[in-house]
């Protein structure tokens, strides 16, 4: 499987879905759909919502992520939404405001 | 081109909207819209783009539909496929190429960008 780079001068507006692996490093606004992982990079920007299986933010995220394996927030990643997702991992030095729903299989 | 591009649409990925950029872009999936760049866009041999596109340069190899205007050059490789409207100063269209709609050549100087 291949990987969708939004470089750092980059702009979506809209949506993105599909199979591949998304990194972003620039601005997307609108909606991420994809099976697999989204990795927000240190620079990037998503405003709007992630539905991915791994969602990693150490970019800036305004929006709410529904990961359903985990969400990580990293040093320097900023978090301004709501997560969904079985397994939420925050690391030391990131924000978050926001709710969380674990979704943990068993539980319900 | 010696520089590597690094904006990449994968194969698999599809976007549905406006993508603006100021660096190359590659396209290899599904793009319906508008792309706007200031820069070199490559629609490769997977993509399938469905858009209005302005961009200096503009290189297909995929399949696209709908508008191009270039600031610079557009060129439709062997195998590419473009049905619509291109505004270019300079086109090259390859044996092979695949091409249906209207063209309309203008001057080299001053290009949409400026």
């Amino acid at each position: 499987m291949s990987e969708t780079h939004i470089g750092p001068t980059l702009v979506v507006d809209g949506e993105i879905s599909g199979s591949d692996d998304l990194l972003v490093r620039g601005l997307v606004r609108g909606t991420v759909r994809v099976p697999a992982s989204v990795l927000l990079a240190e620079g990037g920007l998503v405003e709007g919502t992630i539905e991915a299986s791994v969602v990693d933010v150490s970019g800036i995220m305004k929006g709410d992520v529904t990961a359903r394996e985990r969400c990580r927030i990293q040093p320097g990643g900023k978090m301004l939404g709501d997560i969904r997702s079985q397994r939420i991992l925050i690391s030391d030095g990131a924000l978050f405001r926001g709710k969380v729903e674990m979704d943990v299989p068993g539980t319900d | 081109m010696e520089t590597e591009i690094r904006d990449i649409i994968a194969e698999g990925t599809r976007v549905k909207g406006t993508i603006e950029g100021r660096e190359p872009l590659l396209v290899l999936g599904q793009v319906e819209g508008k792309i706007v760049l200031q820069n070199l866009l490559v629609v490769g041999k997977t993509a399938r783009v469905e858009a209005e596109i302005f961009a200096q340069a503009v290189t297909v190899e995929g399949a696209v539909s709908g508008r191009i205007v270039a600031g610079d050059l557009v060129a439709i490789r062997a195998g590419g496929r473009v049905t619509g409207e291109l505004s270019t100063p300079r086109l090259i269209v390859e044996d092979q190429a695949v091409f249906d709609g209207t063209i309309h050549m203008e001057p080299a100087e001053g290009g949409p960008h400026e």
